[in-house]
C-alpha cells in the first residue's frame, strides 16, 4: 500500500507511512504474509485516481480473499464461530466464514474466538464490535 | 381491523430468519463436513431452484420428515408469483374482507396514542405495501397452495429452500388439522388470534431453522437451540422496540419468533405429539407464549375481568378489547427485556374506546386498564407507558394501573373511572 502512496505522491516518506498505515489499521498484523502481500500487491497497482476511492480497496480485499486459501486453523475457528453466532440468532455459513477468515493468521482468530468465551450473546456482540 | 390485520400474513414466511447470500465453497482443504437434518439424514437438505418440481419434490420429502409426516404424501401445488400478482391478490382479499369488518379507524387511533402505530399504518394500501415487501412464501389454506413470491431473490438457493420447506410445513399442517377450520375456531380475537397463530408459525419457524442450521454447515448436535430460539426473539424485540410502528411489525415478531421459542419447548419435551396438543388448545392469552416455556400444555392464568367501563358525560363507548401481555410489552417503553418481564406479570386488561358524542368534534378517548401481578411490574409499567400532554397514567392500589389518552381534548374528570 506505501508503495503506492510512493507513487502517487513523490513527497511521501516510506518508513512514516508504514508507521502511520500500522498505526490507523492495526487489523492488518492480523493478516497472513501471504495474503498481505496479495492484498499489497494488488493495492500498488491501483491507479493514482482510484487509489482515493473505497471500492478500490474493497476490490483488493475480495481478490485476496479469493486467492488465500483456508487451512486447518480456520476450519476449526468457522466451524466454533458460526455456531456461537447462530446459538445469539444470527446467520453465518461456515462456508463463507471459511472464505472471509482465511487470510487470517492464529493469533488473529483468536481474537475473534476470544469472544466467544463471553456467557451472555449481549457480552458476545459488544465484543465484537470492540474487535 | 384486528382479524384482518391477521389473517393477511397468517401463513407468511418472513425474511427475518431465512435470508443469507450465497457463497461458492472455498478451495483448498476438502469440503466442510455435512452436517444433514438429525432424524432425516436419508433426506438431502442441499439448497435447490425450487422453481423446478424435482427440487420441490425433495424438500417436500424432507420437510415430511421433519415434521414426521407421511412420506409419500402428494406434492402441494407450488406456483412462483409475481409482487404485482400478490398485490392484486391481497387487494381482492381486502375487498371481501371490506363487507363484513368493523371500521379501523378508532383502532388506529387508540394505537397512535399508545405510540404503537403512526397515522396511516392501518390504511389498506399501506397494510398491503408492507405485507408484499415482507412475505416471500405464502400457503393459502383455501386453494390449499403454496405461492412463492418472487422478489428478484429466487437464485438465492438457501433463501428459496428454506422459504418452501417453511410453506411445505404449513401444508403438512393443513393436511393434518385444517388451518382454514382451525383459524374460524381459534382467530376469536386479538389474544386468541395472536395466541393460535404462534403456534401455526412457531412450528413452521421451528423445523425451517432446524433446516436451516444445515444449510449453514452447522453441526446440529451442537447447537444450543434454546439459547438460539431465545436469542432470535431478543433480537426481533430490539428491533421492534426501535420502530415508529412496533405494532405492525410486532406482529410477526411475536407469531414467529416468540412461537418458534414456544413450540420449540413443546416439540423439546414431547415430541410431534406434544406439538399436535398444542394445536387441539393453542393459548387464548400472549400471555402464555411469553412466559418463559416450560413445553407443555400449562394451565393458562386467569386474568382479572374488568367490569363494563361506563361512558364520562359526553363521550360513547365504540369498542373494548384486551391488548393481553403482548399489548403490554408493545407499549411498555424500549427497553425490551424489561418490558418482557413486566409483560410476563400482566394478569388482565381491558382497552375501551370512546368517542366525542358530538360528531362535529370528533375526538378519541382511551382508556386502558390494566392488573399485574406484583407492586414493581405495575410501577414499571406506569413509568414506561407513553406519557405527555393528553395522557394520564395513574396507579391504583398496588397492582393496577388506569392509563387514559386523548387526541388533543381535556382528559376526564381524574375521578373517572372510580374503582371499588
Amino acid at each position: 500500500m506505501c508503495r503506492a502512496g510512493v507513487r502517487c505522491t513523490p513527497a511521501a516518506n516510506h518508513s512514516v507511512c508504514v508507521h502511520n498505515c500500522s498505526q490507523a489499521r492495526p487489523q492488518y498484523d492480523e493478516l497472513t504474509i501471504a495474503a498481505a502481500e496479495t492484498y499489497g500487491d494488488c493495492v500498488s497497482q491501483v491507479s493514482c485516481v482510484d487509489l482515493e476511492n473505497p471500492e478500490a480497496y474493497d476490490a483488493c480485499w475480495q481478490t485476496m480473499k479469493s486467492a488465500v486459501l483456508p487451512n486447518v486453523d480456520t476450519r476449526s475457528f468457522c466451524a466454533e464461530y458460526a455456531l456461537a453466532l447462530f446459538d445469539c440468532g444470527e446467520s453465518y455459513a461456515v462456508e463463507r466464514c471459511e472464505t472471509d477468515y482465511a487470510p487470517y493468521t492464529v493469533q488473529g482468530l483468536r481474537r475473534t474466538r476470544y469472544c466467544m468465551a463471553e456467557r451472555s450473546c449481549e457480552q458476545f456482540f459488544t465484543c465484537l464490535e470492540a474487535r | 381491523m384486528l382479524r384482518k390485520q391477521a389473517l393477511v400474513v397468517a401463513f407468511g414466511c418472513l425474511t427475518t430468519a431465512c435470508g443469507s447470500s450465497e457463497e461458492a465453497a472455498p478451495k483448498g482443504l476438502p469440503p466442510a463436513p455435512l452436517f444433514p437434518v438429525p432424524g432425516c439424514e436419508t433426506f438431502s437438505h442441499a439448497a435447490c431452484d425450487t422453481r423446478e418440481e424435482p427440487c420441490q419434490t425433495r424438500l417436500f420429502e424432507l420437510s415430511s420428515c421433519l415434521r414426521a409426516a407421511d412420506p409419500n404424501a402428494a406434492l402441494p401445488s407450488v406456483s412462483v408469483v409475481s409482487e404485482s400478482d400478490y398485490t392484486a391478490f391481497l387487494r381482492a382479499q381486502y375487498e371481501e374482507d371490506d363487507e363484513d369488518e368493523a371500521d379501523s379507524s378508532p383502532w388506529e387511533r387508540a394505537l397512535r396514542l399508545l405510540e404503537l402505530v403512526e397515522a396511516g399504518d392501518f390504511g389498506i394500501e399501506e397494510t398491503i405495501e408492507r405485507t408484499v415487501s415482507q412475505v416471500y412464501g405464502l400457503f393459502r389454506p383455501e386453494e390449499r397452495d403454496i405461492w412463492i413470491i418472487d422478489h428478484g431473490r429466487l437464485d438465492e438457493l438457501n433463501l428459496s429452500s428454506a422459504v418452501l420447506v417453511h410453506e411445505f410445513i404449513h401444508a403438512l399442517q393443513d393436511r393434518e388439522i385444517d388451518l382454514g377450520a382451525y383459524s374460524d375456531e381459534h382467530f376469536t380475537s386479538f389474544e386468541a388470534t395472536l395466541g393460535a397463530r404462534a403456534v401455526v408459525e412457531g412450528e413452521a419457524r421451528l423445523h425451517q431453522a432446524r433446516y436451516w442450521a444445515a444449510l449453514l454447515g452447522l453441526n446440529p448436535a451442537e447447537v444450543d437451540w434454546s439459547r438460539h430460539f431465545q436469542a432470535v426473539a431478543a433480537l426481533n424485540s430490539a428491533a421492534v422496540k426501535m420502530q415508529p410502528s412496533p405494532y405492525t411489525l410486532g406482529d410477526s415478531t411475536f407469531v414467529y419468533e416468540y412461537g418458534a421459542r414456544f413450540m420449540y419447548s413443546a416439540w423439546k419435551s414431547g415430541g410431534q405429539s406434544r406439538i399436535l396438543e398444542h394445536f387441539a388448545a393453542p393459548p387464548t392469552l400472549t400471555h402464555s407464549v411469553l412466559v418463559e416455556p416450560n413445553g407443555a400444555v400449562a394451565p393458562e392464568v386467569a386474568p382479572f375481568s374488568f367490569g363494563e367501563l361506563t361512558a364520562p358525560t359526553g363521550w360513547e363507548r365504540v369498542t373494548a378489547a384486551s391488548l393481553g401481555a403482548w399489548g403490554v410489552w408493545l407499549a411498555c417503553g424500549r427497553d425490551g427485556p424489561k418490558a418482557l418481564q413486566v409483560a410476563q406479570a400482566w394478569r388482565g386488561d381491558r382497552l375501551t374506546i370512546f368517542r366525542d358524542s358530538n360528531p362535529l368534534t370528533p375526538s378519541t378517548l382511551v382508556a386502558w386498564e390494566l392488573e399485574f401481578a406484583d407492586f414493581a411490574s405495575a410501577n414499571a409499567f406506569a413509568q414506561g407507558a407513553p406519557q405527555g400532554t393528553g395522557l394520564s397514567v395513574q396507579r391504583h392500589g398496588d397492582f393496577r394501573v388506569h392509563w387514559v389518552g386523548t387526541d388533543g381534548v381535556a382528559l376526564p374528570d381524574r375521578s373517572w373511572p372510580e374503582y371499588q
